[in-house]
């Protein structure tokens, strides 16, 4: 900062709630998130319940779904922009195979294209955390009381929706908190999928609030604004933790 | 299910699980062995549909060029420096601090305890600003203090870990060291430590994980071209002055993924504790 700060008011947060880059930020991060926490826990939990039948290589599996897991953005970036090269991408020349697409993915001007190519990405690389928790949770699950429901005649699906699922719920819910917050907070998936020259420009309408606040502070200069943006992001994850925890009491089921 | 004990239906049952687990495997590695063969190609792979995956020759000289001709022997001392303080200072501050809050009763334990663990539910793009600014009054910008700095003075994360771990050692190994003339430091050393050693492996892995593969920090603090970490390398090798070919990228990627692998791989069982501990009980 150049000038010494000056006491203005509430003058930035007028002028970023005015803005529209704050009201794409909220859209995108919303439906980012939408997708990217729900399908990931699904997958997570699918993947759990697989890997908790016994079945031997458990070890190689999770070596496997944690590759991504541990793996940079910037490299993970890499690939997936060739991935999704409209042209000459493996990924559409895969689904052509099976009647689907051609897509843009992240070099579409469609906001939603985009946002929903860059959650593909997030869920990929997370699912195998997400799994990993979801195991823990599974595995304490005590084997008495699943087989003292199977000889009183519960079935497979009996067990799982009764036993299984309100036993891993605070886990779930758990996974859920960790995924919107991190949803709310993500900055790599976004400036290193849409930042592919190297020069650090997001379009406006493709940005997220860290992706803001980033370019306010550091890019133009204005401290002032990027604090406010970075309120209005935490006021959001806040009010999204306490709508979750009201909800809590709801379907999650503690001993 | 009546014919679950069936050993046929057993079989089938395990078969469909391997098939389903098989193919998200086959998802999730798929694009890193596209990676690695890419990175061993000419130019002009990228164009090529069907992908040809490790067609001879392979250009192992492409390694050879991203380790000469851009200073990424340089990047990677660097990110290993950094990383290594991390580490080295996570830990120590986690040992000394999650002692401190476990065994010792004073007024405000507690409460700081639980100033800290707060620390976890603040995003920390809030904080990103002021600790910028910080810096910048102190004059340390354009070095590596604002990133390895406070590793030094315990991470929220850290010092639950251990605290949670050396909670769970009972006092009266502590009493019963402690009437035998053990100074609290020797009891620290001798007793706690070796028995918080796997927390600490977990958390050093993470913190390992997390430095090596961290954007963030280094793009905000570090502007010297001679100081860039790896990721700041790959990021600007992308785009800007250089415009290298695609097949080198793909060489510099894999390089930089080597050492969170192989760290993973020897040390997967503490991962999997750190996850579930950080997890389940947080």
């Amino acid at each position: 900062m150049y000038n010494p700060p000056v006491f203005i008011g509430l003058k930035n947060y007028i002028e970023v709630l005015k803005g529209p880059n704050i009201w794409y930020a909220l859209r995108n991060v919303s439906f980012y998130g939408f997708i990217y926490v729900f399908s990931q826990t699904f997958i997570g939990c699918i993947l759990a319940v697989l890997l908790n039948q016994k079945i031997g290589f458990i070890k190689t599996y999770r070596i496997a779904y944690f590759i991504p897991v541990i793996s940079p953005w910037i490299g993970i970036s890499l690939i997936w922009y060739w991935l999704y090269n409209p042209q000459y991408g493996a990924l559409n020349y895969i689904l052509s195979f099976i009647g689907v697409g051609p897509f843009n993915y992240t070099s579409s001007n469609n906001w939603a294209e985009v946002v929903a190519s860059i959650a593909v990405v997030t869920i990929w690389k997370g699912v195998g955390y997400v799994t990993v928790i979801l195991l823990a949770g599974l595995q304490n699950i005590s084997v008495e009381l699943m087989e003292a429901a199977e000889i009183d005649g519960a079935g497979a699906l009996k067990r799982f929706t009764k036993i299984t699922i309100p036993m891993l719920s605070p886990t779930i819910f758990m996974v859920l908190i960790l995924g919107t917050m991190s949803a709310i907070q993500a900055f790599d998936p976004f400036f290193v999928m849409l930042n592919t020259s190297g020069t650090g420009v997001i379009p406006d309408r493709f940005s997220v609030f860290n992706t803001l606040i980033y370019d306010n502070a550091f890019k133009y200069n204005r401290f002032g604004m990027s604090a406010a943006i970075a309120w209005v992001a935490f006021a959001f994850v806040a009010l999204l933790t306490f709508i979750q925890k009201k909800m809590e009491s709801r379907w999650v089921h503690y001993e | 299910m009546n014919n679950a004990n069936d050993p046929k239906w057993g079989l089938i049952q395990k078969a469909a699980v391997h098939l389903v687990l098989i193919l998200g495997a086959l998802i999730m590695i798929g694009p890193f062995v596209f990676t690695l063969s890419s990175s061993l190609q000419g130019p002009g792979m990228f164009q090529k549909l069907p992908p040809e995956l490790f067609k001879p020759p392979l250009l192992f000289s492409n390694y050879v060029q991203v380790w000469r001709d851009i200073d990424f022997f340089r990047y990677t001392m660097n990110s290993l420096l950094i990383t290594c303080l991390c580490v080295f200072g996570g830990a120590i501050s986690a040992a000394f601090g999650g002692f401190g809050l476990a065994r010792y009763r004073f007024k405000g334990v507690n409460a700081i305890f639980f100033a800290a663990l707060a620390t976890m539910m603040i995003p920390a793009n809030m904080l990103v600003i002021p600790q910028y600014i910080m810096w910048q009054k102190v004059g340390l910008l354009d070095t590596y203090v604002p990133i390895i700095v406070p590793y030094f003075f315990g991470t929220a994360f850290g010092l639950f870990l251990m605290r949670q771990c050396f909670k769970s050692i009972s006092n009266e190994l502590y009493e019963a060291a402690f009437i035998d003339g053990c100074s609290p430091v020797a009891i620290f050393a001798k007793i706690y430590l070796p028995l918080g050693k796997a927390s600490l492996a977990a958390l050093a892995v993470f913190t390992f994980m997390n430095e090596w593969n961290d954007m963030y920090k280094p793009l905000i603090y570090i502007t010297t071209k001679s100081k860039y970490t790896l990721t700041l390398g790959l990021l600007y090798m992308r785009g800007g002055e250089y415009q290298f070919s695609q097949q080198l990228l793909m060489a510099a990627a894999v390089i930089m993924m080597i050492p969170v692998v192989i760290v993973y791989l020897c040390a997967q069982k503490y991962f999997v504790q750190g996850i579930v501990t950080s997890g389940i009980k947080g």
